[in-house]
């Protein structure tokens, strides 16, 4: 009897520890790019439709913009329905960025220096929302470790550009959360290694699919005091069938 | 001869008619001489102060770099280029060659504390910028840009903006030459106050060497070559002589008119104005001759019957009627003449303060301080004899229907 004992225990615990090292070659095989992968496949909208708002604290001032955005690929198509900003959109095809204001009629786009200027007096620049390729795409991936961030534990990945792609930041340091594969918390630095922007997830919530989303994200702006904006998503379509002439010059107007 | 001195007794016969006429006549004179002076003095101002702290005589870059920079509002850094010793041997033996310098120049943000703004920042070698430029003689607080240094030189503009002083922080965001975001970062370490209200607000001066290294350049690579030539003139026969020799080439030779498109727009429209005006006044005249001519016709019916009695031809008649009016207008040509070269002669010497009448930084004008009159002699000489070929064109009509008078209904008076 004892001796059966001893067996069942034997055998239970060898399946916990050959269960647990499973687990642990499972992480371990996973490799920097292997991570990244899943993360744009949770978090790169192919074509998705969002209700969200923006909240841009200010020197103690805080200001509330609500929009709704489509997006297909590479261009997007925002417009913004809070009483101030009511009618204002923006329009992304490729690279080139435009912006119709509905009070003069006029359509606006944005190059030069109004690029690097926060969208709507955000922490978000126009440069920032540009960029909207795959990360697989633009940065080159390495794992440095494991962390635990508000509770989580996440892979800490560093992104360096790839060259000859079209990356806004040099250098990236990302945490990724091990379980379900979405970012949460982000730093961007310049070539020079200056910290320009961090990133945090608030909250994370899980759509059809299994997929995993941010939906509420703080942007601060590091090279600037006091800086801070936080985007809420209220609703979140994936796969939303947007027609081709949605997202056009044409609608903007 | 005879007929000279008819003109001129009629004129003194009704003075204060002829004064009348002749302050028309002057005063479009002074309306055009002033405006001419004040025209060229603000050129030679907003000139000047482009030539001394923007683009100075002659600027040499890659073709690309200005079609980019025209097009997107923003100084393309793939644009920059080594500079071959041929080439810069080939400038410094031009005619009239002063002074070179290369800069650097890029699109960034400044940033300090809450704020930020977009400047034009130029990456300057301290030991030549100031035989080119004169930034240096503009220094109100701290000092100047030296080899090495992460301190930078912002305009007085740009300091009261973010209520700045010599030894803040500042930092400059910009996309390096990769596209990459990057940074320059240190200290405010002097601030200039120029004439020139842009440079004033945005532009920032760094030295060269340092900016470099954020910048994903190579350490020879330059934007521009600026050239300061010994004057304007022979400035701008060598951009076209140099523009001519390095056709074939990938560079593009800019003068300094070339480079203020605006400028050169705003003084063609400002002489257009002038002439419009001019034109205007002169119309005004124009009628008063008419009907200073109908006038002494009509009061000289008996005069002209007798003249014509006497045997005088008809031209002879239109002459005298003719010379009257051309001495209006030398009479309205000299005074206005004397009272301009007065008042010129006072504004060249006081001159007047733009920031007066205008805020200059908001019509983005090249120019503070005070603009001073130019003499302009050739324009006194054309004025005065564009006066008096008015007051005769004016006269002719008027002097025929004098002249064709009947003899004997001109002595009856009917």
């Amino acid at each position: 009897m004892m001796k059966k004992v001893v067996f069942t225990l034997l055998i239970l615990s060898l399946f916990l520890v050959s269960g647990g090292y499973s687990n642990c070659v499972l992480a371990a095989e996973l490799t920097a790019e292997e991570i990244m992968e899943r993360v744009d496949e949770n978090e790169y909208l192919e074509s998705a439709r969002m209700e969200a708002k923006m909240i841009i604290e200010d020197r103690g001032r805080e200001t509330i913009k609500e929009m709704y955005s489509y997006t297909k690929g590479e261009n997007s198509l925002s417009e913004f329905t809070n009483p101030r900003d009511r009618g204002t959109r923006y329009l992304k095809l490729g690279d080139d960025l435009w912006m119709y204001f509905p009070a003069a009629e006029d359509l606006v786009s944005i190059s030069g220096h109004m690029m690097r200027e926060g969208m709507m007096g955000s922490d978000f620049s126009y440069e920032d929302i540009m960029e909207s390729q795959r990360l697989t795409e633009l940065y080159n991936f390495e794992l440095q470790g494991e962390e635990v961030i508000n509770g989580r534990d996440t892979y800490v990945v560093s992104a360096v550009a790839r060259e000859d792609k079209d990356a806004s930041y040099y250098q990236r340091k990302i945490w990724i959360d091990q379980e379900r594969f979405v970012i949460l918390k982000e730093e961007y630095f310049s070539t020079g290694g200056r910290l320009l922007k961090v990133m945090e997830v608030k909250e994370v919530k899980e759509f059809p699919g299994q997929r995993w989303f941010p939906v509420e994200v703080v942007m601060n702006n590091k090279l600037k005091a006091e800086s801070k904006t936080t985007l809420q998503i209220k609703e979140l379509d994936f796969d939303y069938d947007i027609p081709e002439s949605k997202i056009s010059l044409e609608t903007l107007e | 001869m005879y007929l000279l001195r008819i003109a001129f007794r009629n004129l003194f016969r009704r003075r204060k008619r002829t004064l009348i006429i002749a302050s028309i006549l002057s005063l479009a004179v002074i309306t055009f001489l002033l405006l001419d002076s004040f025209m060229m003095g603000m050129m030679d101002l907003s000139f000047g102060n482009v030539i001394d702290f923007e683009t100075p005589h002659i600027e040499i870059a890659r073709e690309n770099f200005f079609a980019e920079a025209d097009a997107k509002q923003e100084l393309p850094l793939a644009e920059t280029f080594s500079p071959s010793q041929d080439i810069l041997a080939e400038l410094k033996a031009s005619q009239g060659f002063s002074a070179l310098t290369p800069v650097l120049d890029f699109s960034a943000n400044f940033i300090a504390g809450r704020e930020e703004f977009p400047v034009l920042v130029r990456s300057i070698e301290p030991t030549t910028f100031g035989e080119v430029f004169k930034n240096e003689d503009y220094l109100v607080a701290g000092e100047f840009v030296e080899a090495g240094d992460s301190g930078v030189v912002i305009g007085s503009q740009l300091a009261k903006f973010f209520n700045l002083e010599v030894g803040d922080f500042y930092t400059l965001r910009f996309r390096d030459k990769q596209d990459y975001f990057s940074t320059i970062e240190g200290e405010v370490k002097g601030i200039v106050s120029t004439p020139h209200p842009e440079m004033n607000l945005g532009t920032v001066l760094v030295a060269r060497d340092y900016a470099v290294k954020y910048l994903g350049v190579s350490e020879d690579q330059v934007s521009q070559l600026m050239l300061r030539m010994d004057n304007r003139n022979i400035a701008l026969s060598q951009a076209d002589k140099l523009g001519d020799k390095l056709a074939d080439s990938a560079y593009e030779v800019r003068s300094y008119r070339d480079a203020s498109e605006m400028l050169t727009s705003l003084e063609a429209w400002g002489y257009l104005e002038t002439y419009f005006i001019l034109a205007l006044i002169l119309l005004v005249g124009a009628i008063g001759i008419i009907n200073a001519i109908v006038l002494s016709a009509l009061e000289r019916v008996k005069e002209i019957g007798m003249m014509k009695a006497m045997g005088l031809k008809e031209s002879q008649i239109v002459q005298v009627f003719v010379l009257e009016a051309g001495g209006l207008g030398v009479i309205g040509g000299l005074i206005g003449c004397t009272v301009a070269a007065i008042v010129n002669a006072l504004f060249a010497t006081f001159g007047i303060d733009v920031e007066s009448f205008w805020d200059v930084a908001e019509l983005g004008l090249p120019m503070s301080g005070r603009i001073y009159g130019v003499w302009n002699p050739s324009s006194f000489v054309m004025i005065f004899l564009f006066v008096i070929v008015i007051a005769v064109v004016a006269s002719i009509i008027p002097s025929y229907w004098a002249a064709r008078k009947d003899p004997v209904e001109a002595i009856h008076h009917r």
